[in-house]
């Protein structure tokens, strides 16, 4: 595969995508770079928005198999791993995998599951792999968690805790659309849009496919300026004042990896700092706590992260 | 003098010449010019008369004698009898008129005094807080032990000095690309585009700014696409480990030159529209209804055949006429104009070396310059007297004043030149007398080196309302003949090729050299100094505030008193009180561990807060229980209550653990 061929690809699924959703381009973005970066993505909207929707019809167009999890106070990590159950017929335990075993896992409202059932996503998020009575059982080589969690309500929810959402290779806000988008959305419905039937909208790539622009992606050339540029934005958040805790390095092969992607995306071989920079905030926003006080003066992490990359010089020959 | 100009002309005519004559003939002689006067006022353009502005300031009001005798000016009489001053008497008999306004006049003081102190304090108090802040950090910042694992800060790398001028970095990648040095000559290409560009205000050039980011924002489409194709190129080689091949880099010389030079271009169209709307602006309004005003005179001027317009420039800056350059006659006005000591000293060259002026109503203050000043005089009417060489007699031109003044002479004494030949001649006496004595003397012709000066005593006859009385447009027109006569050079081409320049109020200040210079001309010197306090006032208070995030060493931890104090202020504030005894314990808690590097009180049950802060305190179990026990208390009183509590607690040295493994 060409960084050509790969941008033919990306465009081709956008447009596919974009047959059954209007407007919402960042996620629709970000939600392909996780994908094909093999990385997580975490989505925080208010309900309505089309979260769901846009993870659907990633798993249409993309060709890949996909399942989703409600997540409720009662759920168990059996409930998402699966578990063994008794075969009279063998006389043996058998395993009847759970619904983590796909390519698209949509885990719907997150936040409303204990940190008990949360942290069964951990090591299928990290190792891609689930372990169930000490059996390990690898999954599906494209494999993406689309998280969503509802920002407004914090009755009876239980915040991801650190660990879990630096698994996220993104966390990306959706907003409420523009006027015009949202009338043509109205309109749409109006002449018969069903959400709920995405038979429209055709399977554009396939699994090897992307494990192919994966591969390529992995090629791209990032030059040792970028990787300087990278580091750079990282431990500029464990310095600033405002933030009680930096992104880790886990933070700065995040931006490698979707820097690569958005490269070849664009049809490029090698990374540029618009490529970082582009992917920077959904990157960071969640790897970074604020400070108290920060809070209180009623800062948020986007905002530090903006002034972080204000202040972080961009690299170029020096004239 | 007389004699002498006589002479020169028949000399002239009989060299068969005779320029001079059909000068005479090329423009209408002074009598014609109440006729110009009458066609000016019928076509409309002067309401000066008839609509006349509701308010007249005192020049406007010393001129109402003169708009009450003029035919026409009924209007503007009107205005000046509604605005009459009230006399003396009237004004004393209204007790309340004096008192109203001083009264306002302290409140207004007051209320200023007010205001520019709660400025004063809104500024400073940003500046003081900040201070006392670094002050504070500074302290915590001495407390830190030095750490072992701290992040070596990258020394920032040496950076040269930075051209920010587009052709100079162009220049400069020229050079560069000459002498084989491809990389670095695209990089200034790149940056030489980027700069002219932010010098057109296209793109905002900020190092933070990606060169994605300058094309996406980039307000004009054309040089968008030239400077992604640039970037595209310059990314190829800087990013991608290309090597630059000789056709990228001719190329991104087209571009680059191309974005450059429009930028030039689009400056100095900007340039030239700026120049060309002074230059618009230089252009007389022909609308104008100021009684005071010189656009009749103008507008009589060019219906005589000459031509006149106002100065453009200053008279600072009035080009040192060489032999044989045309000189245009300056009409200055100098009650209104006010000279700099530049400008004059430059007007004195100026007429030595052959220029003519018409000075009119000297001030004490340009004696030395005019070597006349002027005195009160009962009389309002004067003569002007003007020879006419061809028939050898002297044409007299009445005119009425609105105040009478007289001219005497003063000697320059040490100020003239070996080489100057001084003569002066009475031009103009007051009263209707042909007699042309020293003592009532109107207006004074004299000779300064190759140039002429003619000072009139007042200004009054050439403002609109003097110009369209009675006669006395065809006496200014015999002034504005004898100050071309004046020339003593034997320069006797025709009057109508030498323009006449009316100088306006501004025209006395020599262009400044600096912006400065300029704010300080405009008397805006103080102000300037205000406002550059102000800036740096502003600047302290706002700029250090906004200057986050800032290059810092690794953040202290704050004090635990403090992470108590505003732990608990966030939690009373939401009302929470048995969630921050919680939090605070816990906060003890990592402290006392991370001192001892042991879990001490391994028994005691974490959910007993009040239990695991006696045992790690010197509180008391029972004060702390009541904390919590006294129900009337408030959710603040008993965080302020806790905090006393806590006070009592062991001091713990502050410790910076590392915020996050990297692993």
């Amino acid at each position: 595969m060409t960084p050509q061929a790969f941008s033919e690809t990306f465009t081709r699924v956008t447009t596919e995508m974009h047959k059954a959703i209007i407007g919402q381009d960042e996620l629709v973005f970000g939600l392909l770079v996780a994908t094909v970066a093999r990385g997580h993505v975490l989505v925080e909207g208010a309900p309505g928005l089309g979260k769901t929707l846009v993870a659907r019809a990633l798993a249409v167009v993309s060709g890949l198999a996909f399942k989703r999890i409600q997540f409720t106070p009662d759920l168990m990590p059996s409930d998402i791993t699966g578990s063994s159950i008794y075969d009279r017929q063998s006389g043996a335990f058998a395993f009847v995998p759970g619904p983590i075993f796909t390519q698209l896992l949509l885990a719907d409202e997150i936040n409303r599951a204990p940190a008990k059932t949360q942290s069964a996503l951990l090591e299928a998020m990290q190792d891609r792999t689930v372990t169930v009575d000490g059996n390990t059982r690898p999954l599906p080589p494209v494999f993406t968690v689309v998280a969503t969690q509802n920002p407004i309500e914090s009755q009876g929810t239980y915040p991801l805790p650190e660990a879990q959402l630096d698994r996220f290779l993104m966390k990306l806000k959706v907003d409420d659309p523009p006027a015009d988008e949202e009338a043509k959305i109205v309109r749409r419905h109006a002449d018969g849009f069903d959400p709920g039937d995405l038979r429209t909208l055709a399977a554009v790539t396939s699994e090897p496919e992307l494990v192919a622009m994966h591969a390529l992606a992995q090629k791209v050339r990032i030059d040792d300026a970028i990787v300087g540029y990278i580091v750079d934005l990282v431990r500029r958040t464990r310095h600033d004042r405002s933030l009680e805790l930096g992104a880790s390095p886990r933070a700065s092969i995040a931006m490698l990896r979707c820097g690569q992607v958005v490269a070849a995306a664009a049809g490029r071989d090698f990374v540029t700092p618009d490529d970082v920079k582009w992917m920077a905030k959904p990157i960071l926003r969640h790897r970074v706590m604020l400070h108290p006080d920060a809070e209180l003066q009623g800062i948020s992490a986007d905002e530090r992260v903006d002034d972080i990359l204000k202040a972080a010089p961009v690299p170029r020959i020096a004239a | 003098m007389r004699a002498s100009f006589a002479l020169s002309f028949m000399l002239c005519a009989f060299a068969g010449v005779l320029p001079a004559r059909e000068a005479f003939a090329a423009h209408k002689p002074p009598a014609a010019a109440d006729i110009a006067v009458k066609d000016a006022m019928g076509s409309g353009q002067h309401a000066f008369c008839t609509h006349p502005p509701k308010l007249l300031d005192d020049t406007d009001q010393a001129l109402c004698p003169l708009a009450k005798e003029t035919a026409g000016c009924e209007a503007l009489a009107a205005v000046c009898d509604k605005q009459a001053p009230p006399k003396a008497e009237e004004a004393r008999s209204d007790p309340s008129t004096p008192k109203i306004p001083k009264e306002l006049g302290t409140i207004a003081m007051v209320l200023t005094a007010l205001i520019v102190l709660a400025v004063l304090v809104g500024l400073l108090l940003p500046v003081l807080l900040a201070y006392l802040r670094s002050r504070r950090d500074d302290s915590l910042r001495d407390l830190t032990p030095p750490q072992p694992h701290a992040p070596d800060a990258a020394p920032p790398p040496e950076r040269g000095p930075v051209i920010t001028d587009a052709e100079r970095l162009l220049a400069l990648a020229n050079d560069l690309a000459a002498r084989g040095q491809s990389k670095e000559a695209l990089g200034t290409y790149l940056t030489a585009s980027l700069r002219a560009l932010d010098h057109r205000g296209v793109i905002r050039f900020a190092r933070h700014r990606t060169n994605g980011e300058y094309v996406r924002s980039c307000a004009d489409a054309k040089a968008r696409t030239e400077l992604s194709s640039v970037v595209r190129e310059v990314e190829e080689v800087e990013f991608g480990g290309h090597e630059p091949s000789a056709e990228s880099i001719s190329h991104v010389q087209r571009s680059a030159t191309a974005l450059v030079r429009a930028a030039m271009l689009a400056a100095s169209v900007v340039m030239l529209a700026l120049f060309s709307a002074g230059c618009d602006a230089g252009s007389h309004p022909r609308t104008e209804n100021d009684p005071a005003g010189k656009q009749l005179l103008l507008d009589v001027l060019e219906r005589q055949g000459l031509q006149a317009s106002y100065l453009s420039g200053s008279i600072g800056s009035l080009p040192i006429p060489q032999e044989d350059d045309l000189t245009p006659l300056v009409v200055l006005d100098l009650s209104v104009t006010k000279l700099d000591e530049d400008a004059r000293s430059h007007l004195l060259r100026w007429v030595g070396a052959g220029g003519l002026l018409l000075a009119l109503e000297p001030r004490a203050d340009m004696e030395d310059t005019l070597a006349v000043t002027s005195a009160s005089s009962k009389e309002r009417d004067v003569t002007v007297l003007l020879d006419d060489p061809y028939q050898h007699e002297v044409f007299t031109y009445p005119a009425r004043l609105n105040v009478g003044r007289t001219l005497h002479l003063r000697d320059r004494g040490a100020k003239k030149d070996d080489n100057e030949q001084l003569t002066r001649e009475v031009v103009a006496t007051m009263g209707l007398t042909e007699d042309a004595e020293d003592d009532d003397a109107y207006a004074i012709e004299e000779s300064l080196g190759r140039g002429a000066i003619v000072t009139v005593a007042t200004a009054d006859l050439f403002t609109n309302v003097g110009l369209s009385h009675g006669e006395n447009a065809k006496a200014v027109m015999a002034l504005v003949e004898r100050a071309f006569a004046a020339t003593r050079d034997g320069n006797l081409r025709s009057y109508h090729e030498h323009p006449i320049v009316i100088a306006r109020p501004q025209s006395g200040l020599t262009p400044p050299g600096n912006p400065l210079s300029a704010l300080s001309q405009a008397g805006l010197g103080m102000g300037m100094w205000h406002a550059l306090a102000a800036a740096l006032v502003l600047f302290l208070a706002v700029g250090v505030r906004q200057a986050r995030p800032r290059p810092a060493p690794p953040p202290a931890r704050r004090a635990f008193a403090e992470h108590v104090e505003a732990t608990g202020a966030l939690y009373a504030k939401a009302r929470a009180a048995s969630h921050a005894r919680t939090i605070l314990a816990k906060y003890t808690d990592d402290r006392v561990r991370q001192k001892t590097t042991q879990k001490l009180f391994a028994g005691t049950p974490d959910e007993d807060p009040f239990l695991l802060l006696t045992g790690k305190s010197a509180a008391e179990y029972k004060d702390l229980v009541s904390t919590d026990t006294a129900d009337e208390m408030t959710e603040l009183r008993r965080m302020r209550e806790l905090r006393r509590v806590l006070a009592k607690l062991s001091p713990v040295p502050h410790s910076h653990p590392e915020k996050k493994d990297p692993s």
